[in-house]
C-alpha cells in the first residue's frame, strides 16, 4: 500500500446495506477521508457536514447536484456503491465529478438482468435462453412459451429475490402470482421502481449442473481473479436460497479456466473497465452458463471470507478502496488457506425469538465466527419473499472440505427459534 | 462547545476563511493582527490555537473575526471544524486542544469529558434514532463505549460511531487513542436501521 497523501472517499450506503463495518473500517485502516452518504439523514449528521452526507440515492439528478455542491467545499478522490443499488449512483457521480470509473451504460446493463443478458448473448457469452415479460401482460401466453423447466426472475430484485423454477405450466402460473405478490409488497413499501404491471420479469431456460461463484477485481481493464467458489449445496429450486461458498474450489483446473474466462468475456461485453465483480455460473453441458454479474463484491456479510497478502493482512474491500484510490497498485492473492461461509437458512417464516448455542458453533475447529445479523423480534421471511440473512457462520482450514464440513457441524450446533410460524 | 460562544465560517473570495465570532477574539489594542508563526502568537490564546491546527498557514485576528489562510495541502472541509473549535475552545477558557500538540490527558480526566459529551452532545442527537452510547471506560486512552437501543444492532452503527461519534471525542481529545465498541450487536432488539440484501 503506497501513502496516500490527501484524498477523501465519498462511500454510498444505504441505510440496509451489510457492508457499513467493512467499508468503513477500510478507509479508516488505509488513512484515508471519508464520507459517507446514506438516503436519511445520520442522527450525528449536523455537526459532522464533512463526514456525514444525506443524497437521494434513488434520484440521480437530485443526488448529482447535491454532490457537486459538497465536492465544491470538499474535493472528492473517488466515489464507492457497493451495492446494486449504489453501483449505478457510484458510476453517475464519478463521470459527473470527472472521476476515473466504469461507464456508466456497463454498470446500468450489469444491474438489469434483461440488459444484461443480451449484451452477453449478443457477444456469444454462453447465457441460458431467455425472453423478458412485463408482469401486467397475459402470464398465460407466456407459459405457453415457456422452455420447461425455466426460472423466472424479476428484472428490479436482488440476489435470489423473487427467482422461482417451473417445471411445467401450472407452476408457471403459480409462480407469476408469488412473483407478483412480492412486486406488489414492493411498491407497497415504496421500492419496486414504477408501477408493477410495467415491471419486467424474465423467464430463462433452468441450467442443471453445480454452481460456482468468481470474486474479480477489474484493473484497467483486466479481471484479476479474486477467488472461485464452490457452492457445494444444490440449488435446483423451486426457490434458490445460498448456503455455502467454499473457496478454493475443487472443480479441475479446465473447469474453473473456464469459469474464469467466461467471467472475463462477460465483464468485458458488459463494459466493465475497473472495480469490483461478483459472477454467479453454472457449469453444464460441458461448459459454464453465466447466470449473473454484479459490478459490486459479493454480497451480505460474506466478503470476511477472503483475505489477501503475505501476512492475510487485507481485507477484500481494502483492496477495493485501495484500488480504487489508486493506492494499491498490485493486486494481492488471497491467503493460502482454504475458507468458507455459510449464509444460515432461515428455518421457518415467524418471529426470530432466540438463537442458541452460538458458543458451541464457534468452538469447532476451523469455525472463526458465528454472526446472527437478524434480531430478535425481527421477522424471518425465507425465499422467494425474503430479504434478509438470518446470519452467518465463517471457516478457515487447510482444506476445503475441511471448511465445508466445520460450517455443516456449526449450523449443526445451532438452535433457531421462531415463533408464529406459519 | 462552550456554551455561549457563536461562530460562524464564511468563505472569503480569495480563497481564505473567515470565522465570524459574537464576541471579542483578542484583548489587544483595537486593530487587526496577522500571526503567521507560534511565536508571533504567543500569549494570544485564539490565534496560538488557531495556529496549532495542522494546515493552517497564518492567522487574522481583527475585532470579532478570525481570518484563517490555510496550506495548499488542506481542505477547508477538513479544517473548518477544528478551526472553529480551536476558537471556541480559546474563548471559552480552556486551553485549546488542536491534534498532535495537546498535553495528553489523563484517563481519568478523559473520562469526565467524554461523559459531559455524550450526556451535552452525542445522546441527545442520535435519541432521534432511539439511540444512546455509554461510556464503560477509558483505558490508556482508549475509549471504551456501548451502543444501546436503536444503534444496537442497527446496519449504520459503524458509521454513527466512525463518522460521527469518534470525530467529535476527537476533537475534544486529541490525545484520545481509539475507541473500542463492546457493543453485543446481535443481542438488539429494535435497530433504527435493519439491513437488507441489495
Amino acid at each position: 500500500m503506497e501513502e496516500l497523501l490527501h484524498a477523501r472517499l465519498l462511500l454510498l450506503l444505504p441505510t440496509h446495506t451489510y457492508r457499513a463495518d467493512e467499508f468503513v473500517d477500510a478507509t479508516k485502516r488505509i488513512g484515508v477521508d471519508l464520507t459517507v452518504a446514506s438516503e436519511v439523514p445520520s442522527a450525528l449528521e449536523e455537526g459532522h457536514a464533512t463526514e456525514l452526507l444525506t443524497l437521494e440515492l434513488d434520484n440521480p439528478e437530485a443526488a448529482v447536484a447535491a454532490t457537486i455542491a459538497f465536492a465544491k467545499r470538499c474535493p472528492i478522490s473517488a466515489v464507492i456503491g457497493p451495492d446494486d443499488d449504489t453501483a449505478v449512483l457510484a458510476a453517475i457521480l464519478s463521470r459527473d465529478l470527472g472521476l476515473a470509473a466504469n461507464p456508466v451504460s456497463a454498470v446500468q446493463a450489469a444491474r438489469s438482468k434483461a440488459l444484461q443478458r443480451e449484451r452477453l448473448r449478443d457477444a456469444g457469452v454462453p447465457v441460458p435462453d431467455f425472453c423478458v415479460h412485463a408482469v401486467g401482460a397475459d402470464p398465460g401466453a407466456a407459459a405457453s412459451a415457456a422452455p420447461y423447466p425455466c426460472v423466472l426472475k424479476p428484472i428490479s430484485l436482488s440476489a435470489s429475490r423473487g427467482v422461482i423454477r417451473a417445471n411445467d405450466r401450472a407452476e408457471f402460473l403459480a409462480a407469476h402470482a408469488r412473483l407478483r405478490a412480492i412486486l406488489e409488497s414492493e411498491e407497497g413499501d415504496g421500492g419496486g421502481g414504477g408501477q408493477v404491471k410495467d415491471q419486467q420479469y424474465l423467464v430463462e431456460r433452468y441450467v442443471p449442473g453445480p454452481e460456482y461463484a468468481v470474486e474479480g477485481l477489474i484493473v484497467d481493464g483486466g479481471l484479476h481473479i479474486l477467488a472461485v467458489f464452490d457452492k457445494p449445496d444444490p440449488l435446483e429450486g423451486p426457490f434458490f436460497e445460498e448456503t455455502i461458498y467454499v473457496t478454493p474450489s475443487r472443480a479441475d483446473s479446465r473447469v474453473q479456466n473456464s469459469l474464469v474466462d467466461a467471467t472475463g468475456r462477460a465483464a468485458a461485453a458488459l463494459g466493465l473497465v475497473t472495480g469490483p465483480v461478483h459472477a454467479e455460473l453454472r457449469y453444464s453441458d460441458g461448459g459454464p452458463w453465466l447466470i449473473e454479474l454484479a459490478a459490486r463484491p459479493i454480497g451480505g456479510k460474506c466478503s470476511r471470507v477472503l483475505r489477501f497478502g503475505e501476512e492475510s493482512e487485507y481485507s477484500l474491500e481494502d483492496v477495493i478502496v485501495g484500488h480504487t484510490l489508486g493506492v494499491m497498485r498490485q493486486v494481492p492473492r488471497r491467503e493460502e488457506r482454504a475458507a468458507g461461509v455459510m449464509m444460515i437458512p432461515i428455518p421457518a417464516p415467524g418471529t426470530l425469538e432466540k438463537v442458541t448455542g452460538v458458543e458451541a458453533a464457534e468452538a469447532e475447529p476451523g469455525v472463526e465466527e458465528v454472526l446472527i445479523t437478524a434480531h430478535r423480534g425481527q421477522e424471518l421471511v425465507p425465499l422467494p419473499e425474503g430479504s434478509r440473512y438470518l446470519g452467518f457462520i465463517f471457516a478457515r482450514a487447510d482444506t476445503p472440505e475441511l471448511v465445508e464440513s466445520s460450517l455443516r457441524r456449526a449450523h449443526e450446533k445451532l438452535e433457531i427459534r421462531v415463533s408464529g410460524e406459519q | 462547545m462552550a456554551k455561549g460562544i457563536d461562530v460562524t465560517a464564511e468563505a472569503l473570495p480569495d480563497g481564505r476563511y473567515r470565522f465570524q465570532v459574537n464576541a471579542p477574539v483578542h484583548a489587544l489594542a483595537p486593530g487587526a493582527y496577522r500571526f503567521a508563526s507560534p511565536a508571533d502568537a504567543a500569549g494570544v490564546p485564539v490565534a496560538e490555537a488557531v495556529l496549532a491546527v495542522p494546515g493552517v498557514d497564518a492567522v487574522v485576528l481583527s475585532d470579532d473575526a478570525v481570518t484563517v489562510e490555510k496550506q495548499s495541502s488542506h481542505e477547508w472541509c477538513d479544517l473548518e471544524e477544528q478551526v472553529q473549535y480551536a476558537i471556541t475552545t480559546a474563548m471559552s477558557g480552556m486551553q485549546a486542544t488542536p491534534e498532535g500538540v495537546a498535553p495528553a490527558m489523563d484517563d481519568d480526566a478523559m473520562f469526565d469529558t467524554v461523559v459531559e459529551i455524550f450526556r451535552a452532545e452525542i445522546n441527545p442527537q442520535i435519541a432521534s434514532h432511539g439511540g444512546a452510547v455509554e461510556l464503560i471506560d477509558v483505558q490508556d486512552g482508549t475509549v471504551v463505549l456501548r451502543m444501546q437501543g436503536g444503534c444496537q444492532g442497527c446496519g449504520m452503527a459503524s458509521v454513527t460511531l466512525r463518522q460521527g461519534i469518534e470525530g467529535t471525542l476527537r476533537r475534544a481529545l486529541p490525545s484520545l487513542k481509539g475507541i473500542q465498541d463492546v457493543t453485543d450487536h446481535a443481542a438488539g432488539t429494535n435497530p433504527y436501521f435493519s439491513s437488507a440484501k441489495t
